[in-house]
């Protein structure tokens, strides 16, 4: 992949949904860029999770046009996604019970990896050595969210912040050039989302669509270059951190007061 | 959990994993020795007994990898029993050069099956298996040329020259039983068994990492239709025939209740445990006349709610889930 074509933005143009006569997103139109950590904000049911399902494939917007540099992408299923390299996290989480943490972590390296169905049911050397190189990444992912320890756990024996950092970690494994984080500070406690933003800081790469969904204003704030607010499934504005937090309305349909 | 405690609990989950391992080679070793103390009528009965083990892992598959239940495994089962026997009609060849033919047919069919009915789920997908295994008997008895009609096959040719057909009949279905589990122990660990286990608790997490949906139903379906095939297989060459009477709905009702008591399980002892359901159940209560159907649903919940009511790791060793 060359530097020129890893830089382009994720590019949404005049985007809507609906689920019969209720519309979720209307008339979205922004850049997300490769290089910045971008947050999307909002009140509950504003549109947030909707919007990163669109961006996806996993839902069919009735309009617009979503582009990632000259690539048009609404034709193109969630799996077509993947290959391009759209990665991402749930607001619920989504692991395997039955699957171990690294386990659960190596699915992000799937679309990547060649090994097939005799190489499934057989030892033969080069599926050993793609399962194993895969377990070598995937612990790598899990270290750099500080997860090593638990990488031969269930996620039926950890916390709900652990298996959200999991997630990320499996969201990271297969190196995305477009990462959605879907309140990926839920459930966490103080030390962890601490852990979280230094995490999150790491991952900006010149390479990388990062683009955060957060309900933790302080974290928000503190990591991201460029925010986006929905409200209503409509964008209410956009900007750095310091202009999102002046902007009347966003205060007064979000944020609240300070003596509120 | 301090360091220390987890590696107290590591160390004796190994040495609990380590017992298990001693008593199921113990177990395994003493059905490989069974036959030279056993009489005739037992090595036939277990023989049939690991046949039906190995079909009934098939429907096993298909709840743990695709989380669904067929009532269809009867029709890939049968698959794989007519071509050993129209193989050795037609051909003049043994188990041996049929059997991953076999595998093949079965896997075909259950691709045939799998593509029209991969955007059903729950009881649709049931539903449609049984309208399968309903209209097999017929589809047999319309090419009395090639099936053998009502009086079915036979299948007479030895596998491996030299060692008598009583062994035959046994050993075989226990290697081929051994041998299914040791191919699906090894492939719990694939990316495909992850890529599966993950779209069957969550289908938009899977899609989202590049695994799609119409894959994981052809696979599972192929894959759990070639096991029964194998298990069919081992069925006509450890009978000596095959007959349309043989793979009734019934059967694949039977393949499920023996899956249901196995607890799903994809283990040699679990399989085995539902393969003896089906197998010797209806031997032990042939004495008993009209009571038989009551005797034997009785047994099925006695064996379920027993089963469920072991500890939680026993039940997971049963299962086969344990780590």
């Amino acid at each position: 992949m060359s530097a020129a074509m890893a830089a382009e933005p994720l590019v949404v143009e005049q985007l809507a949904l609906a689920f019969g006569g209720v519309r979720v997103l209307q008339d979205i139109a922004l850049e997300l860029r490769a290089g910045e950590i971008t947050g999307l904000i909002g009140p509950n049911g504003a549109g947030k999770t909707s919007f990163f399902n669109c961006l996806t494939g996993l839902y069919a917007p009735q309009q617009g046009r979503i582009r990632l540099g000259g690539l048009q992408l609404e034709r193109v299923p969630p799996a077509g996604r993947a290959a391009l390299g759209f990665s991402r996290s749930f607001q619920h989480v989504a692991l395997c019970p039955e699957l171990s943490v690294v386990e659960n972590v190596m699915i992000g390296l799937d679309r990547q990896s060649r090994a097939g169905w005799l190489d499934a049911f057989l030892p033969l050397p080069r599926g050993r050595a793609e399962r194993a190189a895969n377990r070598e990444r995937a612990l790598a992912a899990l270290s750099r969210v500080g997860l090593a320890e638990v990488a031969d756990r269930s996620p039926t024996e950890l916390p709900p912040g652990v298996l959200r950092l999991t997630e990320i970690a499996r969201a990271i494994v297969g190196a995305p050039r477009v990462l959605l984080l879907d309140e990926p500070a839920a459930g966490l406690n103080s030390v962890e989302t601490r852990d979280l933003a230094d995490a999150l800081k790491r991952l900006r790469a010149p390479e990388l669509v990062l683009v955060v969904v957060e309900h933790d204003m302080d974290l928000i704030m503190e990591v991201c270059d460029t925010i986006h607010v929905l409200n209503v499934g409509r964008l209410l504005a956009s900007g750095t951190p310091a202009a999102v937090r002046a902007n009347p309305e966003v205060v007064r349909v979000y944020l609240g007061d300070d003596d509120d | 959990m301090t360091a220390a405690a987890g590696a107290a609990a590591a160390e004796a989950a190994g040495a609990g994993r380590r017992g298990w391992r001693w008593l199921g080679a113990a177990g395994l070793l003493a059905l490989f020795v069974l036959p030279l103390v056993a009489g005739g009528y037992w090595t036939f009965t277990l023989g049939l007994c690991f046949a039906n083990a190995i079909a009934i892992l098939s429907v096993s598959f298909l709840v743990r990898y695709g989380g669904e239940v067929s009532i269809a495994n009867g029709v890939f089962a049968a698959a794989g029993a007519y071509t050993v026997a129209i193989v050795e009609k037609f051909f003049g060849l043994s188990l041996l050069a049929s059997l991953p033919l076999a595998a093949v047919v079965g896997a075909l069919l259950g691709l045939a099956f799998a593509y029209p009915s991969r955007n059903l789920s729950g009881i649709y997908l049931s539903v449609a298996t049984i309208a399968l295994a309903l209209a097999l008997p017929e589809v047999l008895l319309h090419f009395p040329r090639v099936t053998g009609g009502f009086e079915g096959l036979y299948v007479k040719l030895d596998a491996v020259p030299g060692l008598s057909k009583g062994l035959q009949r046994y050993y075989l279905p226990l290697l081929g039983l051994v041998a299914v589990v040791a191919l699906l122990s090894q492939f719990r660990r694939s990316r495909q068994a992850m890529a599966l286990l993950l779209i069957r608790t969550s289908a938009h997490a899977a899609e989202s990492f590049g695994v799609r949906r119409s894959w994981a139903r052809l696979s599972c379906m192929a894959l759990g239709a070639a096991i029964a095939a194998i298990g069919g297989a081992l069925l006509a060459f450890s009978s000596s025939t095959v007959s349309p009477n043989s793979f009734t709905l019934w059967t694949s009702i039977f393949l499920l209740v023996g899956s249901v008591v196995s607890l799903y399980s994809l283990t040699v002892l679990g399989s085995f445990v539902g393969g003896a359901f089906l197998t010797l159940m209806p031997l032990l209560l042939a004495g008993a006349g009209d009571w038989v159907p009551i005797l034997y649903g009785a047994a099925l919940l006695a064996v379920v709610l027993g089963v469920n009511a072991l500890p939680e790791g026993w039940r997971a060793r049963l299962e086969g889930r344990a780590q």
